[in-house]
């Protein structure tokens, strides 16, 4: 790893992947206790629209996916809110119109389509330097509004209708923390691909969640979490030559199950020592 | 305590109807708590307790008729109000501690983008303090037992520094040890709030609380410490031996429900 550092791309392959930990570990961390994994994975193929749309119309398909992914955030986000039945449903059929909308025009674009499989598996090792200053712009701006809203996003997560009558405008912070989901997504695209995104987003929240006793623990232990994960399976497609964004998901989802087994192994020691609820 | 005059209700509602597309579980409902009110409303499932207690939050509009909390409308009267929600919809495995819980009725004194000051903590400590429970102050809300989490819900209600305190089913996961102990609680914070209850625990209705009424689609209250033929009138299966033996207490406490409570004088 450290003679592959000598080269450019590997260098920001590494930034890269440190970078998105810090804004999976703290959105990662809402999505998890909010229980709207399932609306972000649709956010993330709603996206392929607007791979498609900048395609079509010759402009950054990047530039493309951030409007379709808010467009769809926004349209999800409020079919969940206002939608007393269903709600799955619809945003499952989001979900295919997006994904469905941008393989046709993709198809109707003349011409050979360069790097169209790096949207779908994410091309964490073709990273420009550009980008890593994007990717710090939008960490930055997530840990600067999940600062100042702390309390009302925890009340949010933990207790929306409280949250309500304590006149938090629940509302408005929704279809904020979905934004802000939408932007993450689009960066984790570069990285893992849209279609294996999901994992890196709530594996390592889903893990942290398991060991702490505090929601900004959660987010800290996930992005760093996330961090391990990402260099680890960028070393391991390094050395064993394997698709970049794949490894580091098996990395994080074997990961995963290993936590879950310790976790199962440490509470059934405890409980046999009759430590549990004394 | 009480900054409004002694004159101005707590909650005044009038010719209500509430209820879920256009489809009506309240009706003509009316009730007036004043200062120092124990209530506790019963009725059975779907007989409207939680849509009343969602319109007196300002969760849910009325259809009809017209809902005051201390003169003003809900959603602005809902400051003065101490919510307790029932305790068993939380996810257990959300990591957060007591003491955030708590802070939570501090929410709207503190607007957006503010943080929580010194005399927010004293508060909670304050409301902690009330139910008997600061030494949970650290433990994950995850981990109390079914009374604890109810404790801390209403210590939550208590940061508010309300008027009113409005429950919603405050002993459904407890035990009944539990229960009496909150009830105590309850009783000793009724000296200077106002406590609206709704429940299906009859040893609320029986020992604790200062009137009774009965909902299912109508509201019945007359103020009155029994439970009247009108509520029976309701359909409420409960009450009706509460009537028959004419003494409510007594029979409750004759019943071989397990909780060996003596009969209060």
């Amino acid at each position: 790893m450290i003679e592959a550092l000598q080269f450019d791309f590997m260098r920001n392959a590494l930034l890269a992947g440190l970078l998105v930990s810090i804004a999976c570990g703290i959105i990662g961390t809402f999505v998890v206790l909010n229980r709207i994994v399932f609306i972000s994975g649709g956010i993330a193929h709603a996206a392929y629209g607007g791979v498609g749309l900048g395609y079509f119309f010759g402009f950054s398909p990047i530039l493309g996916a951030v409007g379709f992914s808010l467009l769809a955030a926004l349209g999800m986000g409020l079919v969940q809110r206002h939608t007393r039945q269903r709600a799955d449903t619809l945003i499952g059929v989001l979900w295919a119109l997006g994904m469905a909308t941008g393989i046709i025009l993709i198809d109707l674009t003349p011409g050979y389509k360069a790097d169209l499989l790096s949207y779908l598996f994410g091309s964490i090792l073709a990273v420009p330097t550009g980008d890593l200053w994007l990717m710090l712009g939008l960490d930055l701006v997530i840990v600067a509004l999940v600062a100042l809203l702390y309390k009302e996003l925890l009340a949010l997560s933990f207790d929306e209708t409280y949250a309500t009558v304590a006149n938090v405008p629940v509302g408005a912070l929704s279809l904020l923390l979905i934004g802000l989901i939408a932007l993450t997504v689009v960066m984790l695209m570069r990285v893992v691909g849209l279609i294996l995104l999901i994992a890196l987003l709530t594996i390592p929240a889903a893990i942290a969640g398991q060991f702490v006793r505090d929601m900004r623990a959660m987010m800290l232990l996930a992005g760093g979490l996330g961090m391990l994960f990402t260099t680890l399976g960028l070393w391991l497609s390094y050395t064993l030559n394997l698709t970049s964004g794949a490894t580091i998901i098996l990395v994080s989802a074997v990961a995963f199950l290993l936590s879950l087994g310790l976790r199962a192994f440490t509470s059934r020691s405890v409980r046999a020592t009759g430590e549990f609820g004394a | 305590m009480q900054k409004h005059s002694a004159g101005m209700p707590v909650v005044e509602v009038r010719g209500l109807w509430a209820g879920y597309e256009r489809e009506p579980v309240l009706e003509d409902v009316n009730l007036t708590v004043v200062p120092g009110d124990f209530i506790g409303l019963i009725g059975p499932n779907g007989g409207g307790k939680s849509t009343l207690i969602k319109v007196l939050l300002g969760l849910l509009p009325p259809l009809r008729g017209e809902v005051r909390l201390f003169g003003q409308p809900p959603a602005h009267g809902r400051r003065m109000v101490g919510y307790v929600p029932q305790a068993f919809a939380f996810d257990r495995a959300f990591p957060i501690r007591v003491h955030e819980v708590v802070r939570m009725g501090r929410l709207s004194r503190r607007g957006l983008g503010r943080r929580f000051t010194a005399a927010d903590d004293a508060a909670v400590r304050t409301a902690l303090d009330q139910v008997d429970a600061w030494r949970l102050r650290d433990q994950p809300f995850g981990t109390l037992s079914g009374g604890q989490r109810q404790r801390v819900l209403i210590a939550r209600a208590l940061a508010v520094e309300p008027q009113l305190l409005i429950l919603d089913e405050p002993t459904a996961s407890v035990d009944p040890q539990g229960r009496a102990d909150l009830y105590e609680i309850l009783r000793v914070l009724n000296a200077h709030l106002s406590i609206l209850l709704v429940t299906h625990d009859m040893l609320a209705i029986s020992s604790y609380v200062k009137t009774v009424g009965c909902i299912n689609r109508r509201l019945v209250y007359h103020g009155t410490r029994e439970l009247t033929p009108a509520m029976l009138d309701l359909g409420y299966p409960c009450p009706v031996e509460l009537i028959a033996h004419g003494a409510p207490h007594r029979v409750l406490a004759a019943h071989p429900s397990g909780e060996q409570r003596e009969e209060r004088p």
